[in-house]
């Protein structure tokens, strides 16, 4: 399978670097498409938390993009119930075979920091986001605590 | 202290088999003493029926205590076999003399297949020892579980089997402990491949009952030409690097084990260059292609990118930079970078990290091939040194071309091409003709030879044909300037201008000193400088 040295490359590689906002990740041996790790966000109000997510690479990677979905419920406008995303950069039509995971990754924490209410997947949270932020602060934090996982320690 | 490889060159073991092999890789590689040789292994010819037979015979009755087989060359696999043992009389004496005899008979026939009639003759000649079937082959062991190593020699420490992929124990009959001859069958292959076999190392002692000479002699022979290549072989900086700093014994032990299992020291972490590596697909390139960007991707990964950027309906552009290939931005192949790799590939060749690797580099014996046969077909013009075969050639192919515009000039220009197979038709006479004057060539060279000359008169005629009148035909009726309609010789330094008419040097020079463009007088057009060219006489 040609995607299976790129993956593996790409593993060492984010393992080796320590990325901060991506931990713990956990790849079945027997399936490299399949990887599950934890990001550390670092800006309230999903600081209190870490969060699950899984990331599925098509056979055909990198020439199709991998796809990421939250397994931890999450309180974010771009983020719907199901866990599913819109990140532009790993879209079908804008993917680049060059762009590697750690980009993705690096997009998705700066995603999950600084909320886009302009493309919205949950309109509800948005309008709260931008019409009333203080609300949406401690609905998020105290979403953040109930269901977020437990936070790696430094 | 270990066991002697009875299929080491120095142990005098003969060889034999009962089919055609393929063209350089007989099954005499298996026991060859050229590395080079010993590398490519046996492959049976294409159109071998299953099964072959490999019978190797012994300098003296021995026990066998491991029979070590590689199934695998290349992509040729065999999936099944088997070992048999020659079925004799009850007593060992007897049983030799009867195989002092067949070796006598061997010997004075001249023949090594001479031998095959009475081994292979029937299944009652023989015993069947042990067999192995494997739906993906790899590496194979046949062991004695009850093998007993007599001073010198032991197998402590080498019982384990774990590095072999497929084990099998062998009936431990008289024909296994007390033999001289042992048959090596391929049954069946893996998915129509032919019969192979990369390696055989048959690992036992000579029998008590040799003479002490003998036995002496061939412990001292192949202990000395063991260690003897063992400075040499690839191998040897890793294993001392790898023993380094430990006691001797370890060391030694290590050693020994490295020499009885060659196959382990190949599986060597070898560092693949950065700059080999496709950045997008991490594989090493087989055909890089140098970007726009500065970077270099395969031409696998390059075409893929470009068909799926097509699937969105946007032109092919560089992959990192996402800017659109133009007329004089575009990715070319990167000859330098594809050498480097190649020699890598050539160089690292046993590695099994790198077998995957596809190549395009073929052996050197090859690659001396192929530049052979370029040679005569880049001499179309022919230079003077050649050989006069080629000479021949290229006087030939202007002669005939010289035919051909006659031709054209009394008819059109369809009689003309159909003229082309008469003309052909010379060609090949002559050619034949040479060919019998040739002598000592092989039957492939020769087939090359008129392949490549009659490639070459064939594309030699083309230029006079499409160009009408060319200048080695206006030179015969006298060739002058256009400027200054001096009659041109050889000596006079002379220039081409697009409308095909000739200029001499101190024309072109002197009255055109400042200008970007030139007047033709002759015919009266005007032509940029640039495209002026200079103009060699034939010769």
């Amino acid at each position: 399978m040609a995607a299976t040295r790129r993956l593996q490359k790409e593993l060492h590689d984010l393992r080796k670097s320590e990325f901060r906002f991506f931990q713990d990740i956990k790849v079945d041996d027997t399936n490299i498409l399949n990887w599950q790790g934890l990001i550390v966000p670092d800006r309230p109000p999903y600081n209190k938390g870490a969060f699950k997510i899984e990331i599925n690479f098509p056979a055909e990677y990198p020439f199709k993009p991998p796809k990421v979905t939250f397994k931890t419920k999450i309180y974010h406008p771009n983020i719907d119930e199901k866990g599913q995303v819109c990140l532009p950069i790993i879209s079908t039509e804008n993917w680049k075979p060059a762009t590697k995971t750690d980009q993705v990754l690096q997009s998705l924490v700066a995603l999950v920091n600084d909320p886009e209410p302009e493309h919205p997947l949950r309109g509800d949270l948005a309008e709260e986001y931008t019409k009333d932020r203080k609300k949406f602060m401690k609905n998020a934090e105290d979403f953040t605590k109930k269901f977020g996982e437990k936070r790696p320690s430094d | 202290m270990v066991l002697i490889n009875f299929c080491h060159w120095s142990t005098n073991t003969n060889i034999s088999c009962d089919k055609i092999s393929s063209d350089g890789y007989e099954v005499e590689n298996l026991i060859s003493s050229d590395p080079y040789k010993k590398r490519k292994g046996y492959l049976a010819e294409r159109f071998i029926k299953l099964p072959i037979n490999i019978t190797l015979h012994f300098p003296c009755p021995i026990s066998i205590w491991r029979i070590v087989i590689d199934p695998v060359v290349g992509s040729q696999k065999s999936s099944s076999i088997g070992v048999f043992a020659p079925a004799f009389g009850t007593a060992p004496a007897q049983k030799e003399a009867i195989q002092e005899k067949q070796n006598n008979v061997s010997k004075s026939s001249e023949l090594p297949n001479s031998i095959q009639p009475q081994t292979f003759s029937g299944r009652s000649t023989e015993t069947f020892v042990s067999r192995i079937s494997m739906t993906s082959p790899g590496k194979m062991c046949f062991y004695d579980s009850q093998f007993r190593a007599r001073k010198p020699y032991s197998v402590e420490g080498f019982n384990s089997l774990d590095h072999y992929s497929f084990v099998s124990e062998l009936r431990h009959i008289r024909q296994v402990y007390c033999t001289r001859n042992i048959t090596i069958r391929i049954y069946q292959t893996f998915q129509g491949s032919v019969g192979a076999i990369k390696s055989i190392e048959i690992w036992g002692q000579p029998l008590a009952s040799c003479p002490k000479d003998f036995q002496n002699n061939l412990y001292k022979v192949y202990m000395e030409q063991t260690n003897l290549i063992r400075p040499n072989s690839i191998f040897t900086k890793s294993d001392n690097s790898s023993t380094r700093g430990k006691d001797d014994d370890v060391a030694t032990a290590k050693s020994n084990s490295l020499n009885l299992y060659p196959e382990r020291r190949k599986i060597q972490d070898i560092d693949i260059p950065e700059d080999f590596v496709d950045p997008i697909s991490c594989e090493i390139m087989v055909i890089p292609m140098l970007l726009p960007c500065g970077r270099n991707i395969d031409k696998s990964t390059l075409d893929r990118f470009v068909s799926v950027e097509e699937t969105w309906g946007r032109a092919p552009s560089d992959p990192f930079t996402n800017v659109l290939f133009s007329s004089d931005s575009y990715p070319i192949p990167n000859d330098g970078l594809k050498g480097r790799i190649d020699q890598f590939l050539f160089s690292n060749k046993n590695s099994v990290k790198l077998q995957s690797v596809p190549r395009t580099v073929a052996t050197i014996y090859q690659k001396q091939k192929t530049c052979k046969r370029k040679q005569p077909l880049s001499n179309r013009a022919d230079s003077g040194d050649q050989l006069s075969d080629k000479e021949l050639n290229g006087s030939m192919a202007k002669k005939i071309s010289l035919q051909v515009n006659e031709n054209i000039l009394g008819r059109s220009n369809l009689t003309a091409s159909s003229t082309l197979p008469t003309t052909n038709s010379k060609k090949t006479e002559i050619i034949s003709k040479q060919e019998t004057r040739t002598i000592g060539n092989s039957h492939e060279q020769l087939l090359q030879n008129s392949l490549d000359s009659a490639l070459s008169n064939v594309l030699g005629s083309f230029p006079s044909f499409t160009k009408g009148k060319s200048y080695s035909e206006c030179g015969k009726f006298g060739l002058k300037c256009s400027h200054c309609h001096l009659e041109l010789s050889e000596d006079i330094v002379q220039y081409k201008l697009p409308c095909t008419h000739i200029i001499c040097r101190d024309c072109l020079t002197k009255t055109n000193i400042n200008r970007t463009s030139i007047l033709c007088q002759t015919c009266g057009t005007t032509s940029e400088k640039k495209l002026i060219e200079r103009q060699h006489p034939n010769p």
